[in-house]
């Protein structure tokens, strides 16, 4: 290795170092079978691995430590973590780039490997194959010569421990901790006979949880930042056998982590840029006026963000050594100008654009209904390309707009938001407009959790919350990480709740998705939808199939979902399809809920409000923004197992071509509220992501009324007591359902149960409505996390099948925690009504024994329609493994 | 079960057990001495019948005829589509001893239920209706209530006709069934549609006054194509029946159909003259139509019917009608499989050298089978290739068909009743190719050759004299009244021609002619006691003794796959096993990899190897055989 062919050099460095290092070892566990690592002035360090590796760029302290230990060396830190990672397996979507092309892109004189977190699920069957391809790591590493000139030096890292949080919500680790133990421990033998070191954090992370004063990981397996504090000093210490004193030298290391941070914002939208299809993938290849390509343009961008971060490299530098400087950038090479194919008909081809007003003249509606408009860039220029909105507990109206859209430019400021709208004088128009957050990047989704906010800013999901009331996020936390961003126009988006308060998003071709959690990582790849449980921190594919671009995901009053795929607007209904497959297997095609005669469409909504006169409750709002510009209406009925649905007059269609109603929320006043996105581009391909004719300052809000139908009275929600707050739970509009939700959902679990039993006493079972306010109160403990069996089973063989099919959905999801769940799966499958045999079927998909099989053919004794044909034998396709396994 | 019970069922299985030498099963037998396997411990098959279809109905034709036996998977191997006979026999034995019940009710049991499932289940109903008219006609009458309700009651034509085909092969009187028949059009239809399914031929004569009225009556239009069709199968009337439908045709009603039925018609028993009117009536239909149509199954039968007709004009007058017929489109032959007899119905087609040429290949039979062409010389080589592929498809989703370079082109394996267009051009380099069907087993008979030639009309003509074959389903009975007539001047080198050209010479050898893969014959006269009688009976039914050398087994091997062949060599370890008459056929098998081993109870021997001969040729081949194949040597006796 390096340090023995230049050993001359490197023992006055090194000796030193040695004394203290050799007295941690015991301590630490690292493996001595090589040397320590030794840094060399300019060393090229780079991260690999995990969602451990990769966030420690958020926080910085690791690099921060040894640039402030180590200032005169001018060390370059590119962190190449990615969530999901494992030393066989990294999905990249396409054209990122090998490992081994971007450590040679870096230069990399030093490697630190995050490892073995996600490997560990397999347990101990998979231990050998690890151990093989760990070997086959570091052997191919060593044979590397990224640099160009010498073998990098590599250091291993294990995986940190699983700590137990005390969470009834969360598991406790030890089951996890006993694979993890495994796992670090064989990754300190095969390190041991390489001859590389291995920094053993399993134990020192047991260490750190037994003694620190708070929770290092907000889930049991990911630090927050305050754990990346506490573990960076030991990392250091067990590479070099001293670390700086925090406590000492704290203001120095802050202005060491700003500079590091400020670098590495400049990196990590370099190495993990958004919509990187365009950039680096296929639809980077296209080209459009004079031949100006995507790549041509993108790439160049790239590289300003390459000079741009060596530039902050520097600064570092300087603040280490005790001075600083300010940071040129007048250095990176020019842009490429790109032309529009686009152009409008004003000077210099540009786009006019309807007064937001005026633009109401333009817009037909369906018979007795009147749009006003609520919002628009006239009086809030912060309102600039809104992409989804949603109504909190106070009846204040969020938005998440992302003027950066496509993608965002070096040198701009990166400012998209999410905003708060509020009408205070009830005039259904919009008069105060507060920024809840900002400096975002694509922002493409958002709903409400636990008195915070969940929004989606590939690749992560961020929770937000403003702990002190003055609507501006002040903590935030990635709770998921992964989640492919490679084509803005279609990742993680088109945020939902169920009435259970499980969160679902959808993303779209091209996309390569790997999400760590808690209970194992969950890979797809060209599209899905997803589900993720905020309280539990479960995540899982909801429905693997080969969408072209999913966009509208809407759930009835009873749990049923359409799931709609934006490209060609084709609804499907997600019951059918949302069983389980395991990756890479995907499901077939399945039946539509009816034949669309439009497309694309972006989003989608159930009208349930009783300021719409009866007919149209329950009708099934679809946008669609090319062609057919505005938002067309489907009666859905109960069809066998499924949902068919007929077209009938469309709410709103507009002649002005920038109209492209994006989002449709049904507001506290019962209207329909739309976004409209007001762009004269909306393809993503077809126009150069730089066009010049690309919008990216208008967005309006409307609303749409029955003038001659009362509003409704917005109910009071935020801050009610628990019982109110359960009888909003009576209220046919789902939306206020649903809020009520939001907030009892944030609300502490215990006094929610102590309050829910007195509330179902209290309810009337000659009620009409009786069933379903049962149903939400099972779906109120599925919101808390609290298992209530004898509920379920009663809500299983409900006299209403809607509630038997509801229930069997949350019996699915609680299959781990409810006595003989297959038991009660027989009595489904084998129900009068063909949608609780269906919801049987799917639930059976999540087991993996032959009985489970045995249970969904007993559909086959009732009469079967295309639905259940369909879900059965995607059903079946997932169990044969385990058929087959039990067979031999 | 008791003794009672059993015999009916052993005198069916004996009936099937003579079908099974054709293709080659013989587990059927055998199922009766042991106890059906039980199912395996942990084979994943629900109790429900509905939901054990289902999921056996998810299992690959090759994963379900690995399952573990059972009611169940008995049912599927029945009624599913694709599999050899040897599994549908299995499984009838299988139900028949599971329930107490008899392979021929389980037979009309399969059926009824294929019926119920429509058009999907009709080529298993194809197959199973050859089975089903296997049985003897006192058995067929026991099952008369089954019969006369899937008659009348089935869905899918097919079945009816079946049934019907059924009820006259038991016995019933033809008046009683014809007069209830008529009743209703479609049904009569039906029973019109059950003649030519009756066998042997004859049975069909008395049919033909109550059919030929038919012709005349255009409506139902359904009757009359039906009663035109089945004409053609009733012998003794071909230039009346050639007559009338070509009148028919002339006159352009049922054209379609008269054309397909003048095409079943033996050429040898077309007229040769006055062609001429129908010939130019034919052109002149396919000068009509337009060019998208010439290619469709209509228009390319009447391409072939005028060709075959133009073949049989002077040469002259060949030559101008085909120049013509040229100039409307590509040369088409239609090829049609001859129903339980595993042949083609010619065994020759004409192709002009470098040309483009159309085959369309009609399956007429039960089983199942393709149309392969292959370059001259490597018929055998491609049909062992292809008895050796497992059953996967290739990439174009064809089974058994070796990727060689010999293999010019071929057709997707056809079910029952279906039918494929082969467009090839024609290769360039003159000569006699040869067709086949790959299906495992059916290349030693299943041949042709595709004569590719630079001048068709000239190479039609100077074929046009040789008559098509005739073809006798000759019994020990019809032929031993003349078996002294072996004794006296035979022409043995006409025998030893026979021997060669009927195959025998693949599998057996005869004083140093021929491959040693079945007993050597030099001394097989010697072997039947010099008794002309056994030997023929042994040629007539192969089965009915085995020498245990020759015996065939079939090897289940542990990995799943199976094999049929003779035990050549045995030891401890290893078994040595021949699956065909070539060297390269012979493989070594470890014991260890075996999981069972089944001897079958029926010889390798294909039966009716001497339907295409007459008597005289029959003698000759015996002659041949009695001499130990020595010409010169023998001196016959007197």
């Amino acid at each position: 290795m390096r340090a023995t062919n230049h050993l001359g050099l490197e023992l006055c460095r090194w000796l030193p170092r040695l004394a203290a290092w050799v007295g941690l070892l015991a301590g630490l566990g690292l493996t001595a079978a090589a040397a320590p690592l030794v840094l060399q002035k300019g060393d090229h360090i780079c991260l690999l691995g995990n969602t451990l590796a990769e966030r420690m760029q958020n926080d910085g302290w690791l690099e921060t430590l040894i640039q402030a230990q180590y200032p005169q060396d001018e060390l370059r830190f590119r962190n190449l973590g990615f969530s999901g990672d494992e030393v066989n397996l990294r999905l990249r979507s396409e054209n990122f780039g090998t490992p081994d092309e971007h450590l040679t892109k870096e230069k990399a004189d030093v490697i630190l490997a995050f490892f073995g977190f996600n490997e560990a699920f397999g347990g101990p069957a998979a231990l050998p194959a690890f151990e093989a391809h760990l070997e086959h790591f570091i052997q191919d590493t060593l044979h590397q010569h990224y640099n160009g000139k010498t073998p990098p030096r590599l250091v291993l890292f294990t995986p940190i421990a699983h700590e137990n949080l005390h969470d009834p919500n969360l598991p406790d680790g030890s089951a996890d901790n006993q694979n993890l133990a495994l796992y670090a421990a064989a990754m300190q033998a095969v390190a041991y006979s390489n001859g590389v070191p291995c920094v053993d954090l399993f134990k020192a992370s047991q260490a750190l949880y037994a003694q620190a004063a708070q929770p290092l990981t907000f889930n049991g397996v990911h630090l927050t930042a305050y754990g990346d504090q506490q573990l960076a000093p030991v990392i250091v210490r067990a590479l070099f056998g001293t670390a700086p004193d925090p406590a000492a030298d704290a203001a120095r290391l802050e202005k060491i982590r700003a500079a590091v941070l400020d670098k590495n914002f400049y990196w990590f939208n370099r190495y993990r840029t958004v919509d990187g299809y365009n950039v680096f993938g296929g639809r980077s290849q296209l080209k459009y006026v004079d031949g100006i390509s995507n790549w041509d343009v993108l790439q160049r961008e790239m590289e300003v963000l390459d000079v741009m971060t060596a530039n902050r490299d520097r600064r570092i530098w300087a603040v280490a050594q005790g001075h600083d400087l300010v940071v040129d950038d007048s250095n990176t090479p020019p842009f490429i100008p790109v032309k529009s194919n686009h152009s409008g008909p004003g000077p210099g081809g540009a786009w006019s654009f309807l007064d937001p007003v005026e633009a109401i003249g333009h817009m037909k509606t369906a018979p007795d209904l009147k749009v006003n408009l609520f919002a628009s860039e006239k009086e809030f220029p912060d309102l600039a390309k809104p992409v989804q909105m949603a109504w909190d507990t106070k009846g204040r109206l969020w938005v998440a707009v992302m003027p950066s859209y496509p993608h965002w430019k070096p040198k701009d400021e990166l400012n998209d938001k999410v905003l708060i709208f509020e009408d205070t004088d009830g005039d259904g128009k919009a008069d105060k407009c507060t920024v809840f957050a900002d400096h975002l990047n694509i922002p493409t989704g958002l709903e409400f959790y636990n008195n915070g906010l969940l929004l989606a800013q590939a690749p992560y999901m961020m929770y937000m919350k403003d702990t002190n009331g003055d609507d501006h996020v002040d903590f935030m936390e990635r709770v998921l990480g992964g989640i492919d961003s490679a084509d803005t126009h279609h990742t993680e988006n088109s945020f939902v709740l169920d009435p259970g308060g499980a969160l679902y998003y959808q993303e779209g071709v091209f996309l390569h998705t790997s999400v760590e959690s808690p209970y194992g990582l969950t890979r797809n790849i060209n599209a899905g939808v997803y589900r993720y449980e905020p309280r539990t921190q479960k995540f899982e594919t909801y429905v693997a199939y080969n969408f072209a671009n999913p966009h509208g995901h809407a759930f009835d009053r009873w749990g049923q979902d359409i799931v709609t795929d934006g490209t060609g607007a084709e609804p499907y209904w997600g019951t059918c399809f949302s069983g389980r497959v395991y990756f890479p297997h995907k499901h077939k095609h399945p039946p539509k809920v009816y034949n669309q005669r439009t497309r694309p469409c972006p989003g989608t909504e159930i009208l349930s409000s009783r300021h719409f006169p009866e007919e149209m409750q329950g009708n099934f709002l679809v946008a669609n923004v090319i062609g057919f510009q505005g938002i067309l209406q489907y009666h859905l009925t109960d069809q066998g197992a499924g949902i068919a649905g007929h077209e009938v007059t469309p709410i709103v269609q507009s002649d002005d071509p920038n109209f492209r109603p994006v989002d449709i929320k049904i507001g506290p006043d019962g209207a329909i509220y739309f976004l409209d996105w007001q762009n004269p581009i909306i393809g993503h391909m077809q126009h150069h992501l730089r066009d010049p004719s690309r919008d990216h300052t208008h967005g309006r809000i409307y609303r749409v009324t029955y003038p001659s139908r009362p509003l409704l009275k917005p109910l009071p929600i935020a801050g009610q007591p628990i019982p109110a707050l359960l009888n909003l739970l009576k209220e046919p509009e789902d939306r206020v359902r649903s809020r009520a939700k939001i907030e009892l959902g944030g609300r502490d679990t215990a006094a929610v149960m102590a309050a829910l039993g007195p509330w179902i006493a209290s309810l009337d079972p000659k009620d009409p409505d009786y069933e379903h306010q049962m149903m939400e109160a099972l779906w109120v403990h599925q919101y808390h996390n609290v298992v209530d069996a004898s509920l379920l089973k009663r809500m299983l063989r409900s006299p209403d099948f809607h509630a038997r099919a509801a229930a069997t959905r949350v019996l699915c999801y609680w299959r781990d925690r409810v006595p003989d769940p297959l038991g009660l799966l027989k009595v489904q499958a084998n129900d009068d009504h063909p949608r609780v045999r269906l919801e049987a079927v799917r639930a059976c998909s999540f087991f993996t024994t032959p009985q489970a099989a045995e249970i969904a053919l007993e559909v086959l004794n009732h009469p079967m329609d295309d639905y259940l044909k369909y879900t059965l034998d995607e059903t079946m396709n997932t169990l044969d493994p385990f058929l087959k396994r039990a067979s031999r | 079960m008791d003794g009672g019970a059993r015999m009916p069922r052993r005198r069916w299985c004996r009936r099937l057990t003579r079908w099974g030498a054709v293709v080659g099963w013989g587990l059927l037998a055998m199922a009766q001495d042991a106890p059906s396997t039980p199912a395996a411990p942990g084979f994943f098959l629900p109790a429900n019948p509905v939901a054990a279809a289902y999921v056996l109905g998810r299992l690959s034709n090759k994963e379900l005829i690995a399952a573990p036996r059972g009611e169940f998977v008995y049912t599927a191997l029945l009624e599913r589509a694709g599999l050899e006979r040897k599994y549908r026999l299995e499984a009838l034995e299988g139900l028949a001893k599971l329930r107490h019940s008899t392979g021929l009710a389980q037979l009309l049991a399969g059926l009824t239920d294929l019926d119920k499932k429509g058009e999907t289940g009709t080529n298993v109903v194809r197959e199973l209706g050859g089975l089903l008219l296997q049985a003897k006609p006192e058995e067929l009458a026991a099952q008369r209530p089954v019969l006369e309700t899937l008659a009348t009651e089935a869905q899918l034509p097919l079945t009816r006709e079946l049934a019907d085909a059924g009820l006259l092969t038991a016995g019933l009187p033809i008046d009683q069934l014809w007069q209830r028949a008529a009743a209703r059009p479609e049904q009569l239809a039906d029973l019109v549609r059950a003649i030519p399914w009756l066998r042997p031929p004859a049975q069909r004569a008395p049919f033909y006054p109550r059919l030929e009225p038919l012709l005349r009556q255009p409506d139902p239009a359904e009757l009359r194509q039906a009663a035109m069709l089945t004409l053609v199968t009733i012998p003794g009337h071909d230039t009346a029946t050639f007559a009338a439908l070509a009148a028919l045709a002339q006159a352009g009603a049922e054209r379609a159909t008269a054309i397909n039925a003048l095409e079943r018609i033996p050429k040898s028993s077309w007229p040769t003259n006055n062609l001429a009117p129908l010939l130019a009536s034919l052109v002149q239909y396919l000068q009509q139509l337009p060019p998208s149509a010439r290619t469709e199954t209509d228009g390319l039968e009447a391409f072939q019917c005028a060709n075959d007709l133009a073949a049989r004009l002077p040469l002259d007058q060949a030559r101008a009608a085909t120049r013509t017929l040229r100039a409307l489109g590509v040369r088409v032959e239609v090829l049609h499989t001859v129903y339980e007899q595993m042949r083609y119905d010619r065994q020759l087609l004409v192709a002009e050298a470098g040309q483009p040429l159309v085959v369309i290949l009609e399956n007429d039979d039960a089983m199942p089978h393709n149309l392969t062409i292959v370059t001259p010389g490597a018929l055998e080589e491609i049909g062992t290739t292809a008895e050796k592929m497992a059953p996967e498809p290739d990439a174009q989703g064809r089974l058994y068909v070796p990727a060689s370079p010999k293999v010019l082109a071929a057709t997707r394996m056809l079910d029952p009743g279906q039918t494929a267009k082969l467009s090839l051009e024609a290769p360039a380099q003159p000569g006699d190719y040869q067709y086949l069907c790959t299906y495992p087993g059916h290349s030693r008979r299943m041949t042709g050759t595709l004569a590719v030639v630079k001048d068709v009309e000239a190479y039609l003509a100077s074929q046009a004299t040789n008559a098509q074959p005739k073809l006798t389903e000759w019994t020990l009975a019809a032929l031993a009244p003349d078996l002294a007539k072996v004794g006296y001047g035979r022409d043995l080198e006409d025998g030893r021609t026979l021997f060669t050209k009927l195959g025998c010479a693949q599998c057996h050898r005869i004083n140093g002619l021929g491959n040693l893969y079945g007993p050597d014959l030099t001394e097989v006269f010697t072997r039947w006691n010099h008794d002309h009688a056994q030997l023929l009976d042994q040629i007539l039914e192969p089965s009915k003794v085995i020498a245990d050398r020759y015996r065939n087994y079939e090897f289940e091997l542990k990995n799943g796959d199976s094999l049929t062949g003779m035990i050549l060599k045995e030891d401890a370890d290893t078994l040595t096993i021949q699956t065909g008459p070539a060297d390269n056929l012979i493989q070594t098998v470890k014991k260890s990899d075996l999981a069972e081993r089944q001897p079958q109870k029926s010889s390798v021997m294909p039966l009716g190897l001497l339907n295409l001969l007459d008597k005289n040729q029959i003698f000759d081949l015996l002659a041949f055989l009695e001499a130990g194949g020595n010409l010169a040597a023998h001196v016959h006796h007197p």
